[in-house]
């Protein structure tokens, strides 16, 4: 079953009156469980397929499906419900939002999604603060916690509203190889244990050998897509 | 919501304090200045109606045409018959005869032009409230050759009480008359076109004085709502006969210009200074929003709608502007209290200026408004939420994914 699927997409950015392709003519579906590794040099297209996977982004032309529902028709607001209740995010620079703790951080999102209740949300980023192992950090601010910690935060705030899929764009890039190895392990395992879909971006080699997807591209196309 | 807002504004420190100590500032300024320029509105209104105009008067037409001659030419005849008449009317409350006249002093050889007023003692305690106002010696009772003068005249004169002013004087008929007036004693109303030229004498004295038999120069009415002067004049005018005109305190441009048109003047300026204020708010929340450009991205990507983000921003601005106001309100609370008990005392400057023609008062004190206060406090919060309008939107509007390259 998929969670997110392209068909035909095109997107096409204006710089100044020039359209210049980044992603040219792409179909690709993710399936549920996928742990799949979007790879290639800078400038392929990586970061526009994951806004287009995102809501962050509309397709110049074809159709990106969510849940069955094309989202080329929505609105903003619409856009931005999609993310919330489908999509978890994990950016390159944790981006957490530096005056609240990391408790507050993971429960922004359910804040947001305005399902749960206060003692809810509360159990909820407990034991997601647990699962990513950093219970003991609850009351932290960002700036009190190392990259790899704040990284961690990171996904336990995209994975706490149990998402559809969650995209992590380069998400070791900011930190140093052992501990992105350590947080590869984590999502791993978050795939294993709760079947969360993931779909990330890297060009790091050593990333790749995590996945179990990979599928490369370069210049807006898909060179290759297997899996292992 | 409110939490991340509370510490949004307490995350750069400095700049919110600057922020909110300019519109704290700016509104205990207006909180002032607004306490101020009322005490000042409202005495200068005052002394213009219980010294010479009133609510409302009733003159002899031709009176009005030369009042600076005080003409004792054409007076009101039959007096007590148009005060009755003018006190049926409901919204009259006081309606009193006086007679103003002219005298030319001579205080150490030099001429001095001076004002007696034949007043009605007992009527004019609820205007004038003299017997709160003595500063030596006894009130003025009707039906005696007694006098009061005000405090200025009698220093310049070297009158005590007890002593006798001799006052010469044309009639009404233009033949000259005199009489001997003991001064009951020496009043002081604050203001000094009053204190330093006038001096009162009992109403049945100046008639007699002036050969004036049931006359007066004015017929002087106070009234329910002073707002309402020109409405209440115009009927009580359908009642008098021809030769008589109703004059209400409107009539007299400078007082009306004070009242109607000063108030606006000061109300553009304080509106003009919060604005300004309000715009350290702007540039605050606009440097807030770009400095959280990519924050505000992220905010998006996990789902926070537009509206949502606006009220973020907005929200901010409010306590910032509302804890800013509140402190700007208590400190003009404090500065009004103080100008509006202590005041300002002017005497040492009207020592230079002693014959000015408008009722200045000696010490000029605030009005002390509750209202005042609350207003200067909520149009500060209100400005400081309208200036984070802009700022807001522009937030909400920014592209999550560019928002996120930065």
């Amino acid at each position: 079953m998929s969670v997110v699927k392209m068909e035909n997409v095109v997107k096409n950015y204006k710089v100044g009156k020039v359209d210049v392709p980044a992603i040219r003519g792409l179909t690709l579906s993710i399936e549920k469980g996928d742990f799949a590794a979007i790879a290639g040099p800078s400038g392929s297209g990586k970061t526009t397929m994951l806004n287009l996977f995102g809501c962050l982004d509309k397709p110049t032309g074809g159709k990106v499906f969510i849940e069955d529902h094309d989202i080329i028709t929505l609105k903003p607001d619409q856009l931005a419900d999609v993310r919330n209740e489908h999509i978890g995010f994990i950016f390159q620079s944790f981006n957490l939002i530096p005056v609240l703790t990391a408790f507050e951080n993971v429960e922004f999102p359910l804040i947001l999604l305005k399902k749960d209740g206060p003692s809810e949300r509360r159990k909820k980023v407990l034991k997601m603060l647990a699962d990513v192992g950093i219970a003991e950090l609850a009351n932290r601010l960002p700036s009190e916690m190392s990259g790899g910690q704040q990284q961690r935060v990171a996904i336990a705030r995209a994975l706490v509203k149990n998402p559809d899929y969650v995209l992590a764009d380069e998400p070791t890039a900011n930190i140093d190889t052992k501990t992105g190895h350590e947080i590869l392990d984590l999502m791993q395992a978050m795939n294993q244990n709760l079947g969360t879909t993931f779909i990330f971006s890297t060009h790091d080699p050593k990333v790749m050998e995590h996945a179990r997807r990979l599928i490369h591209i370069r210049d807006g196309q898909i060179e290759s897509d297997e899996r292992k | 919501m409110f939490k991340l807002a509370l510490r949004n504004v307490l995350r750069n420190k400095r700049r919110s304090f600057l922020t909110g100590l300019s519109i704290a500032f700016a509104v205990m300024v207006v909180i002032f200045i607004w306490t101020f320029v009322s005490g000042v509105v409202t005495s200068l209104f005052n002394n213009y109606v219980t010294g010479s105009v009133g609510h409302i008067r009733i003159l002899n037409v031709n009176y009005l045409k030369r009042e600076t001659m005080l003409p004792l030419s054409a007076t009101v005849p039959d007096y007590q018959r148009i005060i009755t008449v003018a006190r049926q009317n409901k919204n009259v409350t006081l309606a009193t005869g006086r007679i103003k006249f002219g005298v030319l002093m001579d205080i150490k050889g030099k001429n001095k032009p001076v004002l007696g007023v034949g007043i009605d003692p007992q009527s004019e305690e609820t205007v004038l409230g003299l017997s709160k106002k003595m500063v030596s010696g006894t009130v003025l009772k009707a039906g005696t050759s007694e006098t009061v003068v005000g405090a200025g005249l009698a220093k310049e004169m070297g009158l005590k009480s007890g002593d006798i002013l001799t006052v010469i004087t044309q009639t009404a008929h233009g033949s000259m008359a005199g009489i001997n007036l003991k001064v009951a004693g020496i009043f002081s109303l604050g203001v000094a076109s009053i204190d330093n030229r006038t001096f009162f004498l009992s109403l049945d004295q100046a008639q007699q004085l002036l050969d004036m038999d049931g006359r007066v120069t004015e017929i002087f009415l106070l009234i329910k709502d002073p707002d309402k002067a020109v409405a209440v004049a115009a009927e009580i005018g359908k009642t008098l006969r021809s030769g008589l005109t109703v004059v209400p305190w409107q009539a007299n441009g400078f007082l009306y210009f004070m009242m109607a048109i000063m108030r606006y003047i000061y109300a553009a300026i304080y509106a003009f200074i919060l604005v300004l204020a309000s715009f350290t708010i702007l540039n605050t929340m606009f440097m807030a929003v770009m400095e959280r450009t990519k924050e505000i991205g992220m905010m998006k990507a996990l789902g926070m709608k537009e509206g949502e983000l606006s009220r973020l921003i907005i929200l901010e601005a409010l306590i910032l502007g509302t804890l800013a106001s509140f402190i700007g309100a208590i400190g003009g609370t404090l500065l009004a209290y103080y100008i509006s008990t202590v005041g300002i005392d002017y005497t040492a400057a009207f020592e230079q200026i002693k014959d000015v023609e408008i009722p200045l008062a000696y010490v000029y004190k605030g009005e002390f408004s509750w209202l005042t206060i609350l207003t200067g406090f909520l149009l500060g919060a209100l400005l400081a939420v309208l200036a984070s309008v802009f700022p807001a939107r522009r937030a909400a509007n920014l592209d999550a994914a560019e928002a996120m390259k930065e």
